[in-house]
């Protein structure tokens, strides 16, 4: 099936997302989607599978105008969408989120419940093994939630699939079995759009590529191998001082001793239900350098970054030192929990947490902007000190408007300023490039960078795409225990 | 979401009013009742005073209701509380007649916060440790404490009034007076507004009140923030206690002056009613409450004249709620925004 956007306009409040892009996509094929941050590539996803009504233009499929009221039109004319924040049930099981929504297949064919089980077991064979179906879906990591919400789609047995930044919540591996998937699907005969910012990505695994440039024009490559990197605003490499940051204690927090101030924790050990375990994992990371934790989910570096930023309730073996200028913390994990309120408050360092779930931990659809942001400022929401964050981020939003109306770039951007506007002392970053575009992902890298070049404790824990080489400290998370250490 | 929680309560009290105009139009055949039910009780000054009488209850027990529903709780126990409070408010009074009249309802005060307080502290307790429902643990709690406080009623604090099921009447000294004879408003219903309005102050205008408002929103990212949640958790759930068991006390000082056996009938439902109307916004409670109060007392005040049944205020309270769910769901289903 082949399909088509002609001249498709869609304006929001205060700002214009499309404005009159034409894109086709070719059935049988792997098409890419990119474009910065705010481009118009979610917006374009959305109205292709009937979620967002556009102002003006038209879809074509197969060459004839169709309109889509709901996503249940789009699915009955086969589109199916894999949004980047899935959205579940979260009190009912993977199995049954599954089931919802999915009584539609192709061309309006009601599917029996029996049939929809087999095909999800089917799909979970050969795209999930690791997904267990029985647990509910408030217990799942970000990357069973992509392939929960994909079996969902493809158990419709779509003609057109739309995955919006897939690889977001995967690790390298679960990317290459993914686009080796998704091949085997094009060759039958799927039209696959897929929305990245990973531009190898792009070149390596699909056959064309559409740019879209914020929302006014777009730009077609009939064969990926033409376009290259350069196309797509390029990325200026990481231009601060390596050896600074590697080496380097600016000395802001640290007064006149050299790394004095330190975030250790040592002898981790904790064994979650239904999540990866750790086993006596031990790691400092210093002031005036990155530490940088590598590893895969199922490696447990998603219990960690629980861990370590306070949200973990499972019991937790194991003890937390912080060393400031002033004072030494210590906590014995098994006997006093580790919660954001003790790392934002208690140690007195103003620490910044900015975790891999941006969606429903470090924001939430539902706020408003304002609260979004002032929420952890003192008093009122402020509409000065939202505006300011605003304007910091280079993002374009009105107070008012919800935080659902952020594309995941957007978001992520009004995170790290929100988070790093409060001076903090120690900062930790989860996946902190994941859906940023080449600009973006380079400006928070110098962004950490100049932190810690600053003196402060910079932690991040990082399945993909962060720099090593910036990194003075990198540990590598492998089957619930950690190697590695000051470079 | 604001418009989605106005056209809520707008369509629910439009939908209740054109119900109750119907079926009393209906049930006793004739359009005077239905026409008494919409100008009647603006007639009669004991009916206008029941109006604004009711209201207050409404609007202590609603104001309870709305902190706990801004932090996305439901306190389904209002009933049970109010009962609760009136009872131990009965009970205190009756206890402390050597006190002097100022320490002795100082001292039904005291008590009528702090019973059902440790009410809804149970259903803390219980979600604090066992993960229970708020929603249910309220429920059951007050749906324990209901038959206890009536055996107590018909046992050993009966007064001795015959047939009727109530604790001795308080004295004359401690009881609020009534303010526009012959009707039951007392002159300390007048007060409830400033609380609703000082409710909204704090909810809207404080520090406190966002964090209560973002942890509505999002336990997940109020954890996240580093906000006290189990503090948060307890500290509503014992406002919503305390100003349920205060409903209790004006109830008894003010209005019935004996605690008389289930007087609480309906009270907790109507509050979580208004405050559902008003979309948990303290200072909308107060034209929701005085709205319900006016339909629920001009009903009855119907089935008195026209013979119509009292099961009416209790189907006008079913509609209402019905509508205010459907809407409620709808409103959640369309306030989806671009991604």
């Amino acid at each position: 099936m082949d399909i088509a956007l002609s001249h498709v306009s869609k304006r929001y409040l205060h700002k214009v997302v499309l404005e009159n892009p034409s894109v086709a996509f070719k059935g049988g094929m792997i098409h890419a989607l990119l474009g910065e941050n705010g481009a118009g590539k979610s917006t374009t996803a959305a109205i292709l599978s009937g979620a967002l009504q556009y102002d003006k233009g038209s879809i074509l499929i197969d060459g004839n105008a169709v309109h889509f009221e709901t996503p249940r039109d789009a699915v009955r004319t086969g589109i199916v969408c894999v949004k980047q924040r899935p959205l579940l049930a979260a009190s009912i099981s993977v199995m049954e989120n599954i089931l919802l929504g999915s009584e539609y297949s192709l061309a309006g064919k009601k599917l029996k419940r029996r049939e929809i089980i087999q095909e999800a077991q089917k799909y979970r064979q050969k795209w999930a093994p690791q997904l267990d179906f029985h647990t509910r879906a408030a217990r799942i990591g970000g990357d069973e939630r992509f392939y929960t919400s994909l079996i969902a789609a493809l158990v419709c047995k779509p003609s057109v699939l739309i995955l919006d930044e897939p690889s977001a919540l995967l690790d390298w591996e679960q990317r290459r079995a993914l686009y080796a998937n998704i091949r085997e699907l094009a060759c039958n005969g799927m039209n696959i759009i897929v929305i990245t910012h990973i531009m190898q990505e792009a070149e390596l695994y699909t056959d064309t590529i559409t740019v879209l440039r914020k929302g006014k024009a777009a730009e077609q490559y009939e064969h990926s191998s033409t376009f290259t990197t350069a196309e797509l605003s390029p990325p200026k490499k990481a231009s601060m001082d390596k050896t600074a940051v590697k080496d380097g204690c600016n000395k802001i927090y640290c007064g006149q001793c050299v790394r004095k101030c330190a975030v250790s924790f040592s002898g981790i050990t904790i064994r979650p239900k239904k999540r990866p375990a750790l086993y006596d994992v031990s790691f400092t990371a210093e002031c005036g350098i990155i530490t940088l934790v590598k590893g895969l989910q199922e490696s447990g570096l998603g219990t960690l970054e629980d861990v370590v930023t306070g949200m973990e309730n499972t019991r937790t073996e194991g003890t937390l030192t912080i060393e400031t200028p002033t004072e030494h913390l210590e906590r014995n994990l098994k006997l006093k929990k580790l919660t954001p309120y003790f790392l934002r408050y208690t140690t007195g360092m103003h620490t910044a947490i900015i975790p891999s779930d941006r969606t429903f931990r470090a924001s939430h659809p539902d706020l408003s902007i304002g609260q979004f942001l002032c929420a952890m400022h003192n008093g009122m929401v402020n509409k000065n000190y939202s505006d300011s964050l605003i304007q910091k981020a280079g993002v374009t939003i009105q107070n008012e408007e919800k935080a659902s109306a952020l594309s995941g770039g957007m978001l992520q951007r009004l995170i790290l300023v929100r988070e790093l506007d409060t001076d903090p002392q120690y900062i930790i970053a989860c996946e902190p490039l994941q859906g940023l575009d080449a600009q973006s992902s380079d400006r928070t890298v110098k962004l950490l960078a100049s932190f810690a070049a600053k003196g402060c404790i910079v932690l991040v824990l990082s399945s993909s795409d962060f720099p090593d080489e910036l990194c003075g400290s990198v540990y590598k998370l492998t089957g619930g225990t950690i190697t590695g250490g000051r470079k | 979401m604001k418009q989605a929680v106005r056209t809520t309560g707008i369509l629910s009290v439009t939908v209740g009013l054109l119900f109750t105009v119907l079926l009393l139009a209906a049930s006793s055949g004739s359009i005077a009742a239905a026409k008494d039910f919409l100008t009647g009780s603006f007639t009669s000054l004991y009916y206008f005073g029941a109006i604004l009488n009711t209201a207050s209850f409404f609007m202590a027990a609603g104001l309870g209701d709305a902190i706990l529903l801004t932090t996305g709780e439901f306190n389904l126990g209002g009933e049970g509380q109010i009962y609760a409070g009136g009872f131990i408010t009965a009970v205190v009074l009756s206890a402390t007649t050597t006190l002097p009249p100022a320490v002795s309802l100082i001292c039904a005060l005291v008590a009528a916060a702090a019973v059902p307080a440790c009410m809804t502290l149970i259903s803390g307790l219980l979600k604090q440790f066992k993960n229970a429902n708020i929603l249910l643990t309220t429920f059951l709690v007050s749906a324990a404490v209901i038959p206890f406080i009536d055996s107590l009623i018909a046992g050993p604090f009966r007064g001795p009034y015959g047939n009727l099921l109530a604790t001795p009447f308080i004295r004359q000294s401690v009881r609020f007076s009534h303010i526009l004879a012959p009707s039951p408003l007392s002159a300390v219903a007048l007060t409830l507004p400033l609380f609703c309005i000082s409710g909204g102050y704090f909810i809207y205008r404080t520090r406190q009140g966002k964090i209560l408002q973002i942890t509505g929103i999002s336990n997940e990212f109020a954890e996240y923030c580093g906000y006290p949640r189990t503090k948060i958790m307890y500290s509503t759930l014992i406002a919503a206690g305390i100003l349920h068991g205060l409903t209790g006390f004006i109830a008894v000082t003010g209005t019935y002056y004996t605690c008389h056996s289930g007087f609480y009938s309906g009270l907790g439902w109507d509050a979580l009613s208004c405050s559902l109307i008003a979309g948990s916004n303290p200072v909308a409670l107060i034209p929701s409450c005085l709205i319900l109060s006016c339909i629920f007392t001009s009903a009855d005040r119907v089935a008195l004249n026209y013979n119509s049944g009292f099961d009416i205020s209790a189907l006008i309270q079913g509609v209402m709620l019905f509508c205010i769910a459907i809407q409620y769901a709808g409103g959640k289903k369309n306030d989806r925004h671009h991604p």
